[in-house]
């Protein structure tokens, strides 16, 4: 399988704090991978560098089989590479459907915006009831139900999702995850970072433990043993955050 | 002319000024988060060349306006690619910037005084059309300046909600970094706000110096009065900007009628420390936003 994306021992930090140290991994066309690991370890950093929102200190970024470096996020955009953040409060002023077209628009698709707008219809029901509301008064499920088809209507060849379930209730978290299923059927790869292990173990096809800014153990997401190793790994990381 | 009329007449016509002056200001404060110490100097600049083409041209005094606008808006592309841009994104970036459009206001002022000179020079008055208002009459550049700064920042106002453009000003004025992962180019965006409000200082410039004599400082007044509009407005809001333009003419007028012109200003400001502690919310503060 080819690359889609691949990072190579990308350090980055803020200051003087340094969060990533060497990371690397690689997300291959048509693959799901997920993203573990305990709070504060670089994942959502991890990210930031990839789209271009924050400046690696060293290593490599390719997406595509072209380098990433000193592209504007615009530019990421449009080639595909779609990063829906963490904890998003989106546009407060502005109505989910304008803020769908938006998207559609500063991605180069304005052309064909009434088409991916059916298809986050069909794929979040409850946005369409909710198209003339202002983003700001959204509860935390269905902005992030927004949040997710902004990055749909993007046309992305791979969308990143960093904790799109981050504070939903268990019942909202799991009609989100039945969402992000038919997500994964729209798009060719997917990154999936969130604190719920078993979602993202069941919606990848490999994932990658974070811990301490580098990835320390990788599997295949339907290994039932990996699961038990995983756990131990993030209480010994957790752990070390005590010292 | 009777006390109501005369005071009504002012405060459409300073309220006009300082709404053209804050409208763009707040266009700027919203998007880029920094206040441009630089604006008043690019009213007096506006003005200046207003003159200036009107007078080696020949052309009418709208048209060398329009020209003067168009100019200006093009000093204003450079304005933001030499003080803005190299600044704004390194950490206390808003700071130099702001630092920055205080030095382009020396900048400004000291090249006004070389170019002109300092003999004192006036625009023509605006038209010769004339208003019958309740037995007093209105005409000339007053009566322009009643019409078209409203016009001009409801029309911008309608730019922001209907048009495309408009759509990625707001979206970056609400959350920055998300408008970014949607391939919101920032720097288009910083580039037309600035051209915009350029723009709608050098009219105001223009109006201004056609009411009184131009001079490299003609700017400071109404860059204060269009700070303390910010502050009285919310700054980030068009419609507060709106009223607060309206309202600080309305307290310069009344003050200006009843105690005169050399105290009008304090009490202005006076109003201004009031207004901040009543409501602090209201200086240079939006709601707050995500990173
Ligand atoms: N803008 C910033 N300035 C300074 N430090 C930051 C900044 N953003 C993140 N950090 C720090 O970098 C470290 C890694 O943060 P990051 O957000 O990448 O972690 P994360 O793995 O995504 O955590 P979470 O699971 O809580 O989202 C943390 O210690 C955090 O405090
Ligand atoms: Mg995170």
């Amino acid at each position: 399988m080819s690359d889609l994306l691949t990072v190579e021992n990308l350090t980055a930090g803020y200051g003087q704090a340094g969060v990533l140290r060497g990371i690397s991994l690689r997300v291959g066309e048509n693959e799901a991978v997920g993203l573990l690991g305990p709070n504060g370890h670089g994942k959502t950093t991890l990210l930031r560098c990839v789209s271009n929102l924050h400046r690696p200190t060293s290593g490599t970024i390719t997406f595509a089989g072209r380098s990433t470096a000193g592209r504007s996020p615009r530019d990421l955009v449009r080639s595909g590479l779609i990063h829906v953040p963490q904890g998003s409060r989106l546009f407060p002023q502005l109505t989910v459907e304008e803020a769908l077209r938006l998207s559609a628009a500063s991605s180069g698709h304005a052309g064909s915006w009434r088409d991916s707008l059916d298809r986050v219809y069909s794929v979040f029901p409850r946005l369409k009831e909710r198209r003339r509301q202002l983003t700001g008064t959204l509860s935390g499920g269905e902005r992030q139900m927004a949040s997710l088809g902004m990055g749909l209507m993007a046309q992305p060849t791979l969308l990143i999702l960093d904790e799109p379930t981050l504070g939903l209730s268990p019942k909202v978290k799991h009609e989100l995850s039945e969402c992000i299923v038919r997500v994964r059927a729209e798009v060719s790869s997917i990154i999936l970072v969130d604190g719920d292990m078993e979602l993202v173990l069941d919606l990848t096809d490999r994932y990658h433990v974070v811990l301490h800014g580098d990835v320390v153990d990788s599997g295949a997401s339907d290994d039932e043993r990996s699961r038990d190793e995983m756990m131990s790994l993030f209480l010994g990381g957790a752990a070390d955050e005590r010292h | 002319m009777s006390g109501i009329s005369v005071i009504a007449t002012s405060t459409l016509v300073l309220g006009g000024l300082y709404l053209l002056m804050a409208a763009g200001l707040t266009l700027i404060w919203s998007t880029l988060r920094v206040f441009n110490f630089g604006h008043g100097a690019l009213l007096m600049f506006g003005a200046y060349l207003t003159w200036t083409l009107l007078n080696t041209t020949g052309l009418p005094l709208i048209v060398s306006l329009a020209g003067a606008v168009v100019a200006m808006a093009a000093l204003g592309a450079v304005y933001e690619f030499l003080l803005v841009s190299p600044f704004i994104k390194r950490p206390n970036g808003d700071m130099l910037v702001m630092v920055a459009t205080l030095a382009a206001t020396m900048l400004l002022q000291s090249g006004a005084q070389l170019i002109w000179g300092p003999e004192l020079k006036q625009l023509p008055p605006f038209g010769g059309a004339r208003v019958d208002v309740a037995g007093s009459v209105v005409q000339g550049t007053q009566l322009v300046t009643i019409v078209l700064a409203p016009l001009l920042v409801g029309l911008l106002a309608l730019v922001l909600r209907r048009s495309s453009i408009g759509l990625t000003v707001r979206a970056l004025e609400q959350n920055r970094e998300h408008a970014q992962l949607l391939g919101i180019p920032p720097r288009r965006v910083y580039l037309f706000v600035v051209m915009v409000a350029v723009g709608f200082a050098t009219v105001a410039g223009a109006l201004l110096g056609s009411m009184q004599f131009m001079s490299p400082a003609m700017g400071s007044d109404p860059l204060l009065r269009a700070f303390v509009v910010l502050a009285f407005g919310g700054a980030g809001s068009l419609a507060g900007t709106i009223a607060g333009a309206y309202a600080i003419g309305l307290l310069e007028a009344v003050t200006t009628y009843y105690f005169g012109l050399s105290w009008s200003p304090v009490l202005v400001f006076l109003a201004m420390i009031v207004i901040m502690l009543v409501k602090p919310e209201g200086l240079l503060h939006t709601r707050v936003r995500s990173a």
